[in-house]
Parts: structure tokens; sequence; C-alpha cells
């Protein structure tokens, strides 16, 4: 009796356990940790430390990836005409991701090592749809790439990836990565890579969920899905703000 | 207190008091000057990393507090002279819906961002120095006996302006004239605003003071009356067309632009008219010689966002 007692108390306990798991077995896929969970941005939001972790058996490494949500860009191309620079052709690109992080392992030698084997900014063109009315594709990813730098957005970077001895015997890798202050609510893709004397042996992913809250997701949805209230809305609060300043200015001077 | 606010249109979080200060600045020029400040604000907001759209359509959202703010100020120190304003707003939007029109076919022709650019610095550059010159010879003639005045009476613009018909007074600004004038530059300001993408402010002080021969104290608040329902029509059209108003950064921005607006208003009545004029002809030069290295040297990369003014 006492054993069946036990026995559904452990039942309960499991059941119970992997009842409230959803959320935690979200944030590990295939033995790979994010945290946090879920990355809010609300009204002071200013950037946020992502720390991605795992377990890699001795003697390999890690790359990690983070592939923001697939975006449509359109964009003026200047050229020289005489003396002066003029736009002279549009581009659209249509898939690049809206941020990308590569985090590597050791240095120099490890961006050659990952973009010989598909990751990193060097691979963009394979899942970027190019279209240009003036220059080739390749000089066009160049100047994307240079300016999403420029923006904080694209980044890759050398030694960001920790380890330390992991109680089963193996590694556990570590690496924090800063979202910028211009991330975009979205699903972002993480990609642990494994090498083993520079060869891939294993890919794991797990996804991020950015999400807006509070009151960023309220005038967020209120200019999508009620455009033209949100005009009036904006002009009406404009009006008052400005009637508002200048009463509070009366009688502060005169002719 | 938290220095960092997200902007839910623009996607990016900017600083508090870098957000409030320009504002600020702006709110002080427009008061000040009567111009929306538009052609100000917009590079500023894309050089803290506001995307060129949302900053251009954010921008004339804060305009219209701005210009609100301003508009009140002149009103209550009665400068603001509404039969001329409603005058040169009716010319002004039917100048700008044909302007419109201009652009995309100037589009089509190709090209046409260089015509723009290339306008924008030849105006910039006949405006500025003509006010330059004409107030600095304005404030040395003050300190001997003004004479010259009566010959300019006698111009041909003078005796055509006077040859229009249905000539009537304008109370606040103190002259008498067809609205056929106002209606025919407010028009042309209009088009030359719609196809340079800004409101315009800027241009009709200088149309103001020369061809309307209005007081500069009136123009600056009649300016920005016309400026105030410019800006209104362009925020409604962005929220609903293109969904680029971002009312919290305008919001940020107005704060810091109608304190600016209202010591701006309160400044332009301690100057005289013509130091006014040569900070204005300072501000016209200083954009002018801006937009000249932007289109003689070299871009930083070649690739640039679509949209902005």
């Amino acid at each position: 009796m006492r054993r069946l007692i036990h026995l559904t108390l452990l039942l309960v306990c499991v059941s119970l356990g992997l009842a409230a798991a959803p959320a935690a077995w979200a944030v590990q896929s295939d033995g790979v940790f994010i945290h946090p969970e879920v990355m809010d941005i609300g009204t002071f939001y200013s950037g946020e430390v992502v720390t991605v972790s795992g377990e890699v058996p001795n003697g390999q490494d890690v790359v990690i990836e983070i592939i923001g949500p697939a975006a449509n860009d359109q964009f003026n191309i200047k050229g020289k005409v005489g003396p002066f620079w003029m736009t002279q052709g549009k581009a659209e690109l249509d898939g690049a991701p809206a941020m990308y992080a590569l985090l590597l392992p050791g240095g120099p030698q490890w961006l050659q090592k990952a973009s010989a084997h598909g990751l990193g900014l060097e691979n963009l063109k394979n899942s970027v749809k190019i279209q240009s009315t003036s220059i080739p594709a390749d000089d066009l990813l160049e100047m994307f790439v240079k300016l999403k730098k420029d923006q904080g957005l694209y980044v890759e970077k050398g030694n960001a990836v920790t380890y330390e001895a992991a109680d089963g015997g193996g590694r556990r890798f570590s690496a924090a990565y800063r979202f910028p202050r211009s991330t975009s609510a979205g699903r972002y893709s993480i990609n642990a890579t494994t090498f083993a004397d520079g060869v891939k042996t294993r890919e794991r992913t797990t996804l991020l969920t950015v999400k807006e809250v509070g009151f960023i997701r309220l005038v967020d949805n209120l200019a999508t899905n009620r455009r033209l209230a949100y005009g009036v809305m904006a002009v009406a609060i404009a009006l008052f703000t400005g009637a508002v300043m200048g009463l509070l200015f009366k009688g502060g001077g005169s002719h | 207190m938290p220095w960092y606010i997200y902007l839910p249109i623009a996607q990016h979080s900017v600083a508090l008091p870098i957000v409030l200060g320009l504002g600020f600045i702006v709110g002080l020029l427009s008061g000040l000057f009567g111009v929306g400040g538009g052609f100000l604000m917009t590079p500023l907001l894309i050089m803290i990393g506001i995307p060129p759209t949302v900053a251009a359509a954010s921008d004339s959202n804060q305009i219209v507090a701005a210009s609100a703010s301003g508009t009140y100020a002149h009103y209550r120190l009665g400068n603001v002279d509404f039969k001329m304003g409603i005058y040169l707003l009716i010319g002004g939007v039917i100048g700008g819906t044909g302007g419109v029109q201009i652009i995309r076919v100037l589009r089509q022709m190709g090209n046409a961002d260089f015509l723009i650019m290339i306008t924008y610095v030849v105006m910039l550059a006949f405006v500025g120095f003509y006010m330059f010159i004409e107030s600095l010879q304005g404030l040395r003639a003050e300190k001997t006996v003004q004479k010259a005045a009566p010959a300019k009476s006698a111009s041909i613009y003078s005796r055509l302006i006077q040859s229009l018909p249905f000539q009537t007074r304008f109370e606040k600004s103190g002259i008498v004239l067809s609205p056929v004038v106002p209606l025919f530059l407010g028009g042309l300001v209009g088009i030359l605003a719609a196809i340079m993408g800004v409101g315009g402010g800027f241009i009709m002080v200088p149309v103001m003071v020369y061809l309307l021969r209005m007081p500069m104290h009136v123009v600056v608040g009649t300016s920005l009356f016309q400026v105030l329902f410019t800006c209104i029509d362009v925020t409604i059209m962005q929220a609903y067309s293109n969904r680029t108003v971002d009312f919290v950064l305008a919001l940020l921005l107005l704060i810091g632009s109608t304190f600016g607006a209202q010591i701006g208003a309160r400044l332009s009545t301690k100057l005289k008219e013509d130091q006014l004029k040569i900070f204005l002809a300072l501000l016209v030069l200083a954009v002018m010689v801006k937009m000249l290295f932007g289109l003689v040297l070299p871009p930083h990369n070649l690739l640039s966002f679509h949209g902005g003014h």
C-alpha cells in the first residue's frame, strides 16, 4: 500500500513536472540553453544580454550564430556624375536577417573556418535575394553588410565563447551577446555548430522569441491596425501639447 | 529614471536627453524664425539611428505641436496675419498637390533626385546670400538716416502687383494687395515644398518678406500658422499610407520643441528685424553648405536606406 502511494505521488510529481516543462523545453533544444527564454521589448528597453550555453565533448569547439527574422529592405545607390554624387539606382534586398551575430571561440582563424563551413556574413549571399539596377550583387551585398555593421546589427566577434569543465566529463560552453538597442520583435534562431579538428560534427538550433509588451505593443498595434485613427490621434495630442505648453508660458513675455 | 526609451515604429531605443535636446534646439529655431525645422531635424534624427522614413514623418508630427505652440505665442503677441495665412495655405495645398505629380513625372524620367538637390542648393544660396547682404546693409543704414525706402515702391514688381484686381487690405501686415499674389506665391512654395519633401517654412519666410513685403515679426507668426496646417496634413497622410509616424518619438521631440518654440518666440521680439534676418540667412547658408558637401564629397557608403527628405 505504502509503495502504491509512493508510486502515485511519483507519477503526480512527474506529471506536474511535464505539465510545467514546456517553457523550459522551449528554451533548450538538443542541449542548447538560452537565457532569458523570452525577451520583452518594453518602454524602457535599451538592449539586453542573452546567454547561450550547453555541453560539448572534450576537444570540440562551438561557433554560435544568432539570426534575426528575415527582412525586406529598399535602398538608394549613389554614383558619381561629373563633380556630383547623386542617387543613380535602386536596390532591394529580400531575406537578409534584420540582425546577425557570429560568436567565435577563437581569433581570426576561426572566422575563416566558420566561413568555409557556410557560417558568417561571407555566406549571407546564399540566403538573400538581390535586385539592383546599377551595381553587381556582390558589391551591393558588401555595402549592405557595411551599412548593417555601422548600425551595430551585424557582428562577427572573436573569442566570444568560453569553456569550463562539465560534470559529465565534457566541456560546458557559454557565450553572452548583448542584443542592440535597435532590436525588433520576431523569432530569432540561435544555432550552435560543433567542430572537431576543423570538421563540422553537429548542428543544434533553438529559438528565442523577442516580443513587444505593454505601451510599445499598444502603440504598434494601433499604428498597424487603425492607421487613420492613429494619425488623427497623433495630431490631436500634438495640438493639445502645443496648446498646453503655450498656456504654461502665458504671461511670460510681452511686446 | 531610465535614460533610454524604445520607439515602437522606429524600432530603436534612444537616449532621452538627446531626443529632448534635439527637440528644444529645433523648436527654438522654429519660434525664432517661423520655420518648421524639418530640414534640420530629419538629418539629426537619422544621425541618431532613426530610419529616414520614420524620421521625416515623425518630425512632421512634432512640428504640429511646435508650430501650434509658436502660432499661439505669436497670436498673443499680435503677430499672426490669419487672412494672409489662409490665402497662402490655399495656394500651398493646390501647389503641393501639383508638386507631388511633378515629382512623380521627374522620377519616371530619372535623375530627379539630382535636380531636387541642385534646386535646393541654388535656392538656399540665393535666398541666404540675398537676405544676409540686405540685412547687413539694413543694420548699417540704421545708424544713418534711411533715405532709399521710397525707391522700392517704384519697381516693376510693385507696379505689377498694384495693377492686379481685387486689391484688399491685410490689417495685421499693414499692406494692400490682391489675393491673387499670396495664392500664386503660396502655390509656388507648395510645388517647391512637395518637390523637396519639406514643409516649406524656410522658403515661405523669404517669400513673405521680399515678395509680399510683410513686416518680419508678422511673417514669423503667419508662417508658423501655415506650417501648422501643412504638417497636420502630412502627419495624417504618412500615418495612413506608410505607417511611418512614431508617436512616441514625436511626443518626446515636441516636449522639447514646444519649450524651445516659446523661448524662440520671445527672443524674436527682443531682436531687431535685420538681426533676425541675418540669423535666418546664416542658418539657410549653413544648410546650403552641408547639402553642397553632400553632393561633392564621396559618401561613406554608396548604399542608403530609401526614404526621408
